[in-house]
């Protein structure tokens, strides 16, 4: 069971880390963007480049990776940056400049979703690639949790960023107006908000987070085209349980997924081995980010942190 | 090149009917669903396990006739669409199409896993053809375009009747303005859900209409570009709210899918293999071209006229 | 000398129109009423005004300077302020914070501006670490002054800072709101329906329908039976 939780932990941070640029741009721009998990994918797609070009240069605390996937993926969060920029000039700026309603942009962005993963499956092809083919050993710890050094890196930088996100959001003034937006958008037209600078901001941090959280999927699983796809559900289901727009409800909800995504399907996995009956049941992880969701807005419409819903 | 412009117009057919389904929900009745996919593919299953002959593989093997086959779809595909809208007719705009998403992921995810009623990623073959034996085979595209052909005409008439009835306005009203509706004293989760099941109903039908056609189903038919998202880019294409004009999409943007595959022919063999991936992101750009250059089409609220 | 003039402006929302060859002025300093029923088109006046709408004829200036196809985020910045009916905070924002956003096109230290918005308001001072979405009604409404306030704008738009407040908030709130327009150098255009809020005014206009019905001072509104028999129920409100 801690051994689950822990594992869980590890994976929800991954999802809190993307949800929370995707609550970010879910309340800002005000549509639900449905390419926000093939950027996942391009964003560890993209460190694996920069990856290949670097080479290896050694690594530290026992990580099955090195200083050069950590330069990899700050050069892969610049180049996600000019990415998400130009998308939002060229394609979602002329959306809002029509006055296109949150559904209509939602659908543009399913548009957006499947450009993105043909690009990344003709420039990558369909291959399951790995950063690295070394073997961790777990450290052991007691109640039988086994957690890896990566695992302990993941959770870390995790740990760190969501508090960085956190003190810009609370400390700066652009952070504040970010906030300010996601909460009445014409009262922070009315009060002098610029609505393009916020909306950047909104772009460089979610790209810098979606980025990040891809290239640690990659570390922990594998890498994909398909995977951002997959990971756009328990995404999507962290932010609407969180609340759309809300900070902490997207990290709290990120890591509800994850650990009962581990936990309840670790569970049923044991009663049924208990039984003799032989089934799989962690093929079914994705369905239970789902399953939650449902239950969560029967009993709250709004989310855990939810405020009143608007457009989207 | 005959029987290939035959196979176009029966699978053309089918994609319109399913384009059809989804105009009375998103174009009429403003849900928008992105979980075609998964009653296409209940519609799909449901037929196949009722007709196809006895197996050891997997559950069924019913033999039951054709036509129960397209009953049972319809039947399954509503049911399950009834039962999925009371907890997602709750939820508004972009929420209901993430959880018709979801639905949809996990409904593929039992599809491929339980191998014990669908057999799995190997699929359910031997599904029959209805009057296959009573013609030459070489002539049965035919045959299987007259019984679509007649079906989608059928749905068309039927779609196009209701939305004109007072039933159809009423749907219209909450297309464009739900909170206007119920304020009117109209029970909206009422009719949103009766056009949800209508359209899911009908969205199984041509699941149905697939698997008779090919007598083969598989899960990798069901994936979200071919069994969703190209049913939108259909709709967006056609005119949302027009039904003429989304079958007219429906054949177009089929044609610019088959044709596309002419393009192995001029790539070079190293990004042949990715090929789908191509066709794939033509498809994508063409939304985001229909998306940015026609906005009066989609956005203008004269389009449900 | 007019600080806001609206000339035979005609506006709404997409092809519909929901204002008429309506005309408006404001003078520097000076506390003007508009006054109407539901639906008469007020709201959407003071959209117009800042930008948020824009009109399909005529013209709006501020301190002589077109400011119609203006951007709302630059309109402010001349020294208009707006205190919205609904949705008039941050909800999920701090008192403090929603002051500061009020504020946000100012640079350097602004704490005297907001010592004199405490002043004016001391219960958000008591709050200003409290979620804005977790006030009363009233106090509510306080900050929503109080962030329009604290630009110190020329001119401030005031939308029914009366309404749904309960019948002792609304004697503090009109209290309040005379101290703001007391201060000789604000010009207010107050939207109202109440006739206590009304003679707070010196001048008002009655919109009806998208139209101007009338244009007169205060005393003269206030003794017509008309518009007493109209628009405010007769006697029986006093």
């Amino acid at each position: 069971m801690a051994d689950l939780l822990a594992s869980g932990i590890i994976y929800g941070s991954i999802i809190a880390l993307g949800a929370i640029g995707l609550t970010l741009i879910s309340s800002i721009l005000n549509f639900f963007n449905f390419a926000y998990g093939d950027l996942f994918s391009l964003g560890a797609f993209i460190t694996f480049f920069f990856l290949g070009l670097l080479g290896d240069w050694g690594t530290f605390f026992n990580l099955s990776f090195g200083w050069s996937l950590v330069a990899a993926t700050l050069l892969s969060i610049l180049v996600m940056l000019v990415i998400v920029l130009l998308i939002d000039r060229f394609y979602f700026k002329p959306l809002r400049y029509l006055g296109a309603p949150p559904l209509f942009t939602s659908l543009a962005s399913l548009g957006l979703a499947f450009i993105l993963r043909a690009v990344i499956n003709i420039a990558w092809g369909p291959e399951v690639r790995y950063y690295s083919n070394a073997i961790q050993i777990a450290k052991k710890f007691s109640f039988g949790i086994r957690v890896k050094p990566d695992e302990f890196f993941i959770a870390v930088c995790t740990f760190v960023l969501v508090f960085l996100v956190y003190l810009f959001l609370k400390k700066t003034r652009t952070g504040k107006a970010m906030r300010a937006m996601s909460d009445n958008p014409v009262l922070a037209k009315a009060s002098g908000i610029e609505t393009g600078k916020v909306i950047m901001w909104t772009w460089i941090i979610a790209g810098t987070l979606i980025t990040i959280a891809g290239t640690f999927y990659g570390i922990q699983v594998q890498l994909r085209p398909i995977m951002g796809w997959h990971f756009l559900i328990p995404l999507f289901v962290a932010v609407i349980m969180g609340g759309v727009g809300s900070f902490w409800g997207a990290l709290v909800g990120g890591m509800v997924i994850g650990i009962s995504e581990e936990m309840i399907t670790g569970t049923v996995q044991n009663i049924l081995y208990s039984l003799q009956i032989d089934a799989d049941m962690s093929v079914y992880k994705p369905a239970v980010a789902f399953v939650l969701v449902v239950v969560i807005l029967l009993v709250r419409p709004h989310g855990i942190f939810g405020k009143k819903e608007r457009g989207t | 090149m005959i029987s290939y412009f035959v196979s176009f117009l029966i699978i053309g057919s089918i994609y319109a009917i399913a384009a059809l389904a989804l105009n009375l929900q998103w174009g009429f009745t403003g849900l928008m669903n992105f979980g075609i996919g998964a009653f296409y593919m209940l519609g799909a299953y449901t037929s196949a396990i009722l007709t196809s002959g006895p197996t050891t593989e997997h559950i069924g093997g019913f033999g039951l006739p054709v036509v129960a086959g397209f009953i049972g779809a319809a039947l399954v595909s509503g049911g399950v669409a009834f039962l999925i809208g009371f907890p997602a007719l709750r939820l508004r705009g972009g929420t209901f199409a993430i959880a018709l998403l979801a639905i949809h992921e996990t409904l593929l995810l039992v599809v491929r896993n339980e191998s014990w009623l669908t057999n799995g990623v190997w699929g359910i073959r031997g599904i029959p053809r209805p009057f296959f034996e009573v013609v030459n085979p070489k002539h049965y595209g035919y045959i299987y375009l007259i019984i679509v052909g007649g079906l989608l005409l059928l749905i068309y008439l039927a779609i196009a009747k209701a939305v004109r009835s007072p039933w159809g306005r009423i749907l219209r009203g909450i297309g464009e303005d739900e909170d206007l509706t119920s304020m009117s004293g109209k029970n909206c989760w009422s009719y949103k859900m009766q056009s949800f099941i209508f359209g899911s109903m009908i969205m199984g039908i041509a699941g149905a209409a697939y698997v008779h056609y090919t007598g083969f189903v598989s899960p990798q038919v069901f994936n979200p570009l071919m069994s969703t998202f190209i049913v939108w880019l259909m709709v967006m294409v056609g005119g949302t709210g027009n039904n003429r004009g989304v079958i007219a999409g429906a054949f177009l943007v089929w044609a610019i899918w088959v044709g596309s595959d002419f393009l192995t022919d001029f790539v070079p063999a190293a990004v042949a293999t990715r090929i789908g991936f191509i066709r794939m992101l033509f498809v994508g750009i063409i939304l985001g071209i229909t998306v940015l250059t026609r906005p009066q089409g989609i956005l203008s609220g004269e389009k449900r006229n | 000398m007019s600080l806001l003039s609206i000339q035979h402006i005609t506006a709404g929302y997409g092809i519909q129109s929901v204002l008429f060859d309506v005309s408006l002025d404001v003078a520097e300093g000076e506390v003007v009423a508009i006054i109407g029923p539901n639906g008469a088109g007020k709201t959407t006046l003071l959209r117009a005004i800042l930008g948020f709408i824009r009109p399909n004829n005529g013209n709006i200036s501020f301190k002589d300077q077109s400011i119609v196809g203006m951007e709302p985020e630059h309109i402010i910045r001349m020294g208009l302020g707006w205190v919205p009916q609904e949705e008039s905070i941050f909800p999920s924002m701090t008192v403090a914070e929603n002051l500061e956003m009020g504020a946000y096109i100012l640079r350097g230290n602004l704490n005297n501006r907001f010592n004199e918005i405490y002043n004016l308001f001391p219960i958000l001072k008591e709050r200003m670490r409290q979620p804005a979405g977790s006030l009363s009604g009233g106090q509510r409404q306080m900050l929503a002054i109080a962030r329009g306030l604290i630009l110190q704008p020329d001119l401030l738009l005031l939308d029914e800072p009366t309404a749904g407040l309960a019948p002792n908030l609304v004697q503090m709130m009109l209290s309040k709101i005379k101290e703001v327009t007391d201060q000789p150098q604000r010009a207010v255009l107050l939207v109202t329906q109440t006739l206590d809020a009304l003679r707070l005014c010196q001048r008002g206009y009655l919109l009806s329908s998208g139209k101007i019905l009338y244009a007169d001072t205060t005393d003269q509104l206030l003794s017509s039976q008309e518009v007493r028999e109209l628009y405010f129920g007769g006697v029986a409100r006093e």
